[in-house]
């Protein structure tokens, strides 16, 4: 370096800045530097404040001791969305099952588990009252209660087997299948799972996890829906039956994203009387249907038929839960 | 008139260049392959087959049947870049054995661009402000954590700044000094900028208004007469590099306008991939006009941009001021300040205007606007030169010892920011957020994009396939190209045992390198492998970056 900076052009300009007064501020061409320096210790802190392992270890036990017993089926979630696959790694196979991390909403939950990492909190429950929060290090395990609970009855997902399911296509049963997952890389769609009813025109109905049009995470029944005059159907038997029936329903992100899809309509009928129809449009995302499913015997057969104009691109998923003790 | 360059400024520069090669050079084996750079490996490959042909056969090389059989290859990029790289791995690989790893050799060319970038910005500051002003400037250059991360890449990104830089320069200084061989340095330079990348279609829209700006009453003359008056580096820039282009890109050779207008159209009608702006996924048009603006405020220093405000503005005012006290066809001939600080200032909007349209895509995150970042930082250089000016008039006294102090205090108080984050970013530099946004974690928080071309696989061979992973087992290798994954492997820089597989249901392991979009394909890793809790996260500053599923 050296002092011709004050020579030639910026020797001129030098002049210019004391004429207009800059030389005046010399405080304000001193802020820079000084800003620069706290960048430099503002880059320092933040690359050196990392979680520690053991207030992983020690979130880990708390959040283990929250789902304990009757808390078992509580929700987890974690703040900022970001940290979720670090903080998966971190619970490990037992906690971090896929019903728990890729729940169709939060509202099924009497409490749901929250891990903050710096503070951070989940928008989905950030209105709930905080029942306990427990601090370690960075992190902060806050168990929130739902303050519109209502008490879940059954998840229609958790039924999703032979004994409990039927699906036809058109006129055509479909069978329960098992093979080989079926999965691709970017642009595949969801996985086609394993276990699958199949039918003989190619249409499919299985629990997969669909990446919604926000891109989370939703486990659902994958379903190509049918025709008019033939749809796809998928009967839960001897379902326990609540106050109503709550489900989402949305397509796949690149199927929807492009807003040129055919709509999807879905039938919902116990004991084969009609309770509610809703049509997921592209756009929607994921969306929730709330039929009252009230007056039906205590066990019921629950039906969904599925319809649209037209199945391409279409990879569509619904899910539902019976809420409400009647 | 611009300051006096003598071999001492070609000494400093060349010294930036070099140690920034040598940086570069000394963490390129960490680095993993990015997408494109597969492609690039394979076709230079390819060219490098060429070459060997032309050295020994040149008859049968020159064949339109040898010709299209090699230059075929990714022909939807010009050549000169990938000839470099194919050059390059012929004599530092193949036959002096400088390098170990081939790839290295690959990269190497762009190394030298990178480096001659900031030689170039180093010799601009030098001669339109001062020669503190261009070493700055160069520096602040080296130092932007996007730059360093492409400047080790055997990709086009870096190696158009450089030549866009080039090109600007050469024109410069063909408008300061006219001469026959000026004007045909600047054609040549300006062809092989035509044969680098797309962005140089943009330049005759800088430097064609310029050239008529500076030289505006024989041009108002000419235009009078009904004749458009160019200048002779200009018609020799518009004539002469084209021809360079052509002679240089051996595809063209035949069928020339059907392949001109396919290369044309290609770029014109590119596909919009993914990219994620303040957590929105944007795959189509219309773009984010904030996105440009917002992801320079991200990703460039602070600091480096608090210089470019102070400095652009300085000249902001200096033109204005210029402009009321003379107009600009009384103004002498021959090039001043004026028109350099227009020079600069149109080729910086020219480089980022793009990305104000609705309609240009933006998966290239920053790297499609990089040829601005020199601009930027000769003013950010300027921007110093008024810092250390003003401060010293108020501590440094009359002693060339105190000022000299001063000087290097301030430039280590400006450079120390950019040093240390761009450092701290390798190998994840398209990660790497600035402090004031909170640095990784902060981009993570603002939605702003995690990484692409999945050059993040070699890290997560290191962090943990390459100890954990059994024998033989087949990896789930996500955004990385086959091409990509093989060099690796060739280099061990994956376990070479390893097969690289394109669906995580015939792995063993799937890697999820994180953006927005590529959840689909962690999903379908939780349903294949029945777990939503990888066996590993690959992390910078507690960001995730890849995680690593494990089947049962």
């Amino acid at each position: 370096m050296t002092s011709e900076a004050s020579e030639g052009h910026a020797g001129q300009a030098g002049q210019a800045v004391a004429k207009s007064g800059v030389s005046r501020a010399w405080w304000f061409a001193l802020a820079i530097p000084a800003i620069g320096l706290i960048e430099a210790t503002t880059h320092v802190v933040q690359a050196n404040s990392r979680v520690a392992p053991a207030d992983w270890r020690a979130a880990k036990g708390a959040i283990v001791d929250a789902l304990k017993g009757p808390n078992e089926g509580d929700g987890v979630i974690i703040a900022p969305r970001w940290a979720e696959p670090t903080a998966r790694a971190e619970f490990g196979r037992e906690v971090a099952t896929i019903e728990r991390m890729a729940p169709g909403d939060f509202q099924r939950y009497r409490h749901v588990v929250e891990l903050s990492v710096r503070g951070e909190r989940a928008s989905e429950i950030a209105s709930w009252p905080v029942a306990s929060e427990k601090t370690f290090g960075k992190l902060s395990v806050r168990i929130h209660t739902n303050p519109s609970y209502e008490s879940r009855v059954v998840d229609l997902l958790t039924l999703f087997d032979r004994s409990h399911v039927t699906v036809a296509s058109g006129k055509h049963d479909c069978q329960l299948a098992q093979g080989g997952t079926q999965t691709g890389n970017l642009g595949f769609g969801p996985a086609i799972p394993g276990e699958r009813f199949s039918c003989q025109n190619g249409a499919l109905a299985g629990i997969t996890v669909i990446a919604d049009l926000t891109y989370r995470p939703r486990r659902c029944v994958l379903v190509r829906p049918g025709t008019e005059g033939a749809p796809l159907r998928v009967v839960f038997r001897d379902v326990d039956i609540g106050k109503f029936l709550v489900g989402h329903h949305g397509l796949y992100a690149e199927h929807e994203r492009n807003l040129d899809g055919a709509p999807i309509v879905l039938e919902a009928r116990v004991n084969d009387e009609l309770v509610g129809r809703d049509t997921h449009v592209d756009g929607q995302a994921w969306k929730e249907f709330r039929f009252p499913t009230n007056g039906f015997p205590q066990k019921s057969n629950i039906e969904f038929a599925l319809t649209s104009q037209a199945a391409g691109r279409r990879a569509y998923c619904f899910e539902a839960t019976t809420r409400g003790v009647p | 008139m611009s300051q006096k360059i003598t071999w001492r400024d070609q000494l400093t520069g060349a010294g930036i260049a070099t140690g920034y090669v040598a940086w570069l050079l000394a963490t390129a084996r960490n680095l993993g392959f990015a997408r494109d750079e597969g492609f690039y490996f394979s076709a230079a490959n390819e060219y490098a087959r060429w070459f060997r042909l032309l050295t020994q056969r040149p008859a049968s090389a020159m064949t339109q049947q040898a010709i299209d059989s090699v230059w075929s290859a990714n022909h939807e990029h010009p050549a000169f870049i990938k000839s470099l790289f194919a050059i390059s791995k012929m004599v530092f690989f193949d036959k002096l054995h400088v390098f170990s790893d081939m790839s290295t050799a690959f990269r190497f060319p762009t190394m030298v661009l990178s480096g001659l970038a900031l030689w170039i910005t180093y010799l601009f500051g030098a001669r339109a402000f001062s020669k503190q002003a261009g070493v700055i400037a160069a520096l602040l250059l080296g130092l932007m954590p996007s730059v360093f991360y492409h400047a080790h890449l055997a990709c086009f990104d870096m190696a158009i700044v450089c030549m866009w830089m080039g090109t600007l320069y050469a024109y410069y200084r063909s408008a300061e000094s006219p001469s026959f061989v000026r004007s045909i340095v600047l054609g040549v330079v300006y062809g092989l900028t035509l044969n680098t990348k797309h962005n140089a279609w943009i330049l005759p829209l800088v430097i064609v208004p310029h050239a008529l700006f500076i030289r505006l009453r024989e041009a108002r003359a000419g235009l009078s007469k009904g004749l458009l008056p160019l200048p002779a580096n200009v018609f020799a820039m518009l004539t002469v590099g084209p021809l360079v282009f052509y002679a240089t890109w051996p595809w063209i050779w035949n069928d020339t306008i059907v392949r001109l207008q396919q290369y044309v159209a290609f770029h014109v009608n590119h596909d919009y991939y993914n990219m994620e702006f303040l957590g929105r996924n944007y795959f189509s048009a219309p773009s984010p006009r904030g996105y440009m603006p917002v992801m320079i405020a991200a990703t460039v220093p602070t600091v480096t941009l608090l210089l470019f405000f102070t400095g652009a503005l300085d000249r902001l005012i200096n033109g204005v001021k210029r402009l009321l006290a003379a107009l600009p066809w009384k103004a002498p001939a021959r090039p001043d300040r004026l028109q350099i600080d227009l020079l600069l200032a149109v080729a910086f909007c020219a480089a980022v205007g793009p990305w104000l349209l609705p309609k240009t895509p933006i998966f290239g995150g920053t790297k499609h606007w990089m040829t601005a970042y020199p601009v930027l930082c000769l003013f950010a250089g300027r921007g110093f030169d008024i810092v250390t000016n003003t401060v010293a008039k108020r501590f440094a006294g009359s002693s060339r010892r105190g000022h000299l102090a001063l000087v290097v205090g301030l430039a280590a108080s400006v450079l120390v920011a950019p040093l240390l984050v761009t450092a701290h970013s390798h190998p994840f530099g398209l990660s790497t957020y600035v402090p004031l946004i909170g640095g990784v974690r902060g981009g993570a928080t603002m939605g702003l994009n995690r990484q692409f071309w999945g050059y993040t696989t070699q890290n997560a061979n290191a962090e943990y396939l390459e100890k954990n992973a059994p024998p033989n087992s087949n990896v789930f290798i996500h955004d990385t190209a086959g091409d990509a994954w093989s060099r690796m492997s060739d280099e061990k820089r994956v376990r070479p045992d390893l097969r690289g597989v394109g669906s995580p249901g015939d792995a063993q392991f799937a890697l999820v390198q994180h953006e927005l979009h590529m959840a689909e394909v962690d999903y379908q890793a939780w349903v294949a492998y029945g777990t939503a809790a990888p066996v590993y996260v690959v992390q910078h500053d507690d960001v995730p970056i890849v995680s690593i599923y494990r089947s049962r």
